[in-house]
């Protein structure tokens, strides 16, 4: 039976044939399997900040590599929930909440700076959403000046907070979602990290004018903003090997192995380095956003119509 | 539910339905698009002649002439917003009239600890204070400030927050920074700053002057450029309608859904709202965001109805989407109209609160407003509501693929 399914929340509209659809039960257990591994790390990782957090607050006089190791594997394990498709207005919301870019005008570093300007601290639940993200943490330990283990111990834990809360309510989500709506969320998630990438490396590089802009990155404190674009470009490949290619290759092998090839090819030619406005090849830059174009294209266009689904509008349609 | 079904570029109903024809709805569209920019356009000859009289008698008076005749050219561009996203003659051109957000500092006197995009060589430039600029071996002569200088300086160094045009420039120079956060007030620019000689406030006035009306001019040209880009006689028309239906109506679903949500309810209201940052408010300077997003959110029910209220108050209006979608789904034709009546209420609400209650977009963000959040909050559920009923038009259309870029795209 056809049927057709909009989503009031996620704005999402379909017009799929569940019925006669074996294999998608079977995907969708997959998806929500690999999510409870993600929200799993997400969380463990998070535990792990705390401590390191603790430990070296413990010992302040050495220097914070243990931490900063720790945040960026929470940073990590952060990526791979980024754009979960869980509705336009939820995603945005959340983006701001745990990492907060983009951030061209540096609201981050100017909100902590105040914050540690301050001659009383505030409670974490009344700290603005600016100053307790992991890019908040990123200002007190990668800017020496900043760093205060007091400041470090109130962001570290207004943060775990927002982190606390957005890690049970997308495990509340997957558990209880319809599966209609599940399916719609994760093929749609595929199509936004895409373009969350394309968006992440345009800000690093414009290819209009031909320059780099390091500031733009979303760790460019830690210099790791390409380390973690690659990161997310690795996890989405992995996840499709997992997740959706095994679908879709019953209904279109040739575009299973497409995207699977658009994913490689976007892997072995991401740019290396960290940008620097010095660096002068820009080349890899410039193929990798031409990738990038090509796979959020198959993602959002060809992967649907092939899945018989129809993706709505999202935070990405518009500027 | 009946529908509609694409065959061979051709649309067919499946049934007889009542007139109008998609044809005469696209026809439409672009009429409707020609007349929105016409009167961008006319407006902006009003702006460009108060700017005029603002600098040859400087004055308090002058200068609020000046800035009700931009308060009034935004009503027209807002609702011309809703033909960017889909038409790509536009979105290519519209950066050098609305681009946002900007780094102030390139065009004049800032505050010194303004907020500006980290790593933007121009960000303190000041063009008005300076006859030449350095950016990287590059030394560009500013000695005279004319509107291809101005072009030529948008997104200098490769920097988006370097808009040196359009609106928010002129907005600038009108207004000054709001240097008020999110308590009240706006931009506070005294009318010396373009006063003559020793009256002069802030030095280079002269030069402001120079820049107000190179920007002014700059404005003036591109409206007409683009109103004509779509009259009978207009290149992208053509090209437009020459198009199949079915691409067509999807550049005007596009154009409706991407403003109405990724770009208003999520880029300029969304965003705002959760960092409670006015560096994100659309129109920082003057504190018109409210109308902004007002005439943002009208202009996609304009295309939705055919609609279109011009300059002259007359009514322009024709062939519609809802007509179409009446003639196929009554009761979604019905619900599509309460969501559209929703979202205009609820824009209104902000609308009053702005201009009734002294209660701006940029204090209702603050993050102790709570009842300020829950009004814009309502605002933004109101057009993921019309963008739904935007998603089940294309849904009763038989438009698939709502990206025109990558509807039918072989990658």
């Amino acid at each position: 039976m056809k049927q057709l399914i909009c989503a009031s929340v996620l704005m999402l509209c379909s017009v799929v044939s569940f019925a006669d659809n074996a294999g998608q039960s079977q995907w969708l257990e997959q998806e929500q399997a690999l999510f409870a591994g993600y929200l799993q790390e997400f969380d463990s990782s998070a535990k792990h900040l705390a401590e390191s957090q603790q430990g070296y607050c413990a010992n302040p006089q050495t220097q914070p590599d243990a931490l900063k190791q720790a945040w960026l594997e929470h940073y990590q394990s952060w990526l791979a929930l980024q754009a979960s498709g869980l509705g336009p207005l939820e995603d945005l919301r959340t983006l701001w909440a745990i990492s907060y870019w983009p951030d061209k005008k540096d609201s981050v570093g100017r909100a902590v700076t105040k914050l540690s300007a301050a001659i009383s601290l505030p409670k974490p639940a009344s700290m603005a959403v600016t100053q307790r993200n992991l890019r908040s943490l990123a200002v007190l330990l990668y800017a020496e000046s900043e760093r205060d283990c007091a400041l470090l111990g109130l962001v570290t834990e207004a943060y775990l907070q927002q982190q606390g809360y957005l890690s049970a309510a997308l495990a509340e989500y997957l558990d209880k979602a319809e599966p209609e709506l599940l399916v719609l969320a994760m093929v749609d998630s595929y199509h936004l990290q895409a373009t969350l990438m394309q968006k992440k490396l345009g800000a690093m590089f414009s290819a209009e004018h031909q320059r780099l802009r390091p500031y733009q990155g979303e760790a460019w404190r830690s210099d790791q903003s390409m380390w973690l674009l690659r990161a997310q470009a690795k996890q989405l490949a992995t996840r499709y090997q997992a997740g959706l290619k095994p679908h879709l290759a019953q209904r279109d092998p040739q575009l299973a192995e497409k995207v699977e090839q658009a994913l490689a090819s976007l892997l072995a030619g991401l740019p290396q380095r960290e940008p620097s406005v010095a660096d002068q090849a820009l080349q890899p830059w410039q193929s990798s956003q031409q990738q990038l174009t090509e796979l959020a294209g198959l993602l959002s266009s060809a992967v649907p119509k092939a899945l018989s689904l129809n993706l709505g509008f999202n935070n990405h349609d518009g500027d | 539910m009946r529908s509609l079904v694409f065959l061979s570029g051709v649309l067919f109903s499946a049934t007889t339905i009542a007139a109008p024809s998609v044809e005469q709805v696209t026809e439409h569209y672009a009429d409707l698009a020609h007349a929105v920019y016409t009167d961008a356009y006319t407006s902006s000859i009003q702006l460009r002649e108060a700017n005029k009289a603002l600098l040859a008698s400087p004055s308090e008076a002058s200068l609020q002439a000046a800035k009700q005749a931009w308060l009034n050219a935004r009503v027209f561009y807002q609702q011309s917003e809703v033909f960017r996203f889909g038409n790509p003659v536009v979105d290519d051109w519209e950066g050098q009239l609305n681009a946002w957000p900007l780094d102030e500092g390139l065009i004049d006197y800032v505050a010194t600890d303004y907020q500006f995009e980290l790593g933007n060589p121009g960000a303190t430039a000041n063009i008005i204070a300076s006859q030449s600029l350095l950016v990287g071996e590059d030394n560009i002569d500013l000695s005279e400030i004319t509107p291809d200088l101005l072009a030529s300086l948008n997104e200098l160094a490769g920097s988006e927050a370097n808009v040196a045009s359009g609106y928010h420039a002129i907005e600038f120079l009108l207004w000054g920074q709001d240097l008020n956060g999110t308590n009240a007030g706006a931009g506070e620019r005294p009318a010396s700053d373009f006063a003559k000689g020793s009256a002069c406030t802030n030095g280079n006035c002269k030069r402001r002057g120079e820049y107000l009306m190179a920007a002014s001019e700059l404005l003036v040209d591109d409206l007409a450029w683009m109103s004509a880009q779509w009259s009978e006689q207009g290149d992208y028309r053509s090209e437009l309608l020459a198009e199949s239906s079915e691409q067509v109506l999807r550049r005007m679903l596009f154009g409706m859904g991407s403003l109405s949500l990724g770009e208003l309810a999520g880029e300029r209201m969304k965003v705002a709202l959760e960092a409670a940052s006015t560096e994100d408010e659309h129109d920082c300077f003057s504190d018109n965001t409210h109308n902004s997003h007002y005439y943002n959110a009208k202009g996609v029910a304009n295309v939705y109805f055919g609609q279109f209220q011009r300059a002259s108050g007359e009514s322009f209006s024709g062939p519609s989407l809802h007509q179409l979608v009446e003639g196929l789904d009554a009761e979604l034709a019905a619900s599509n109209l309460a969501a559209f009546s929703a979202t205009e209420q609820q824009l209104t609400a902000m609308v009053t609160s702005a201009e009734q209650d002294g209660v701006y977009f940029d204090m209702l963000i603050a993050p102790d407003n709570q009842q300020g959040h829950e009004l814009v909050n309502g605002a933004i559920s109101a057009l993921v509501e019309s963008t739904k009923a935007i998603e089940q038009t294309a849904n009763v259309l038989g438009v698939q693929g709502l990206n025109p870029d990558t509807a039918d795209h072989e990658f």
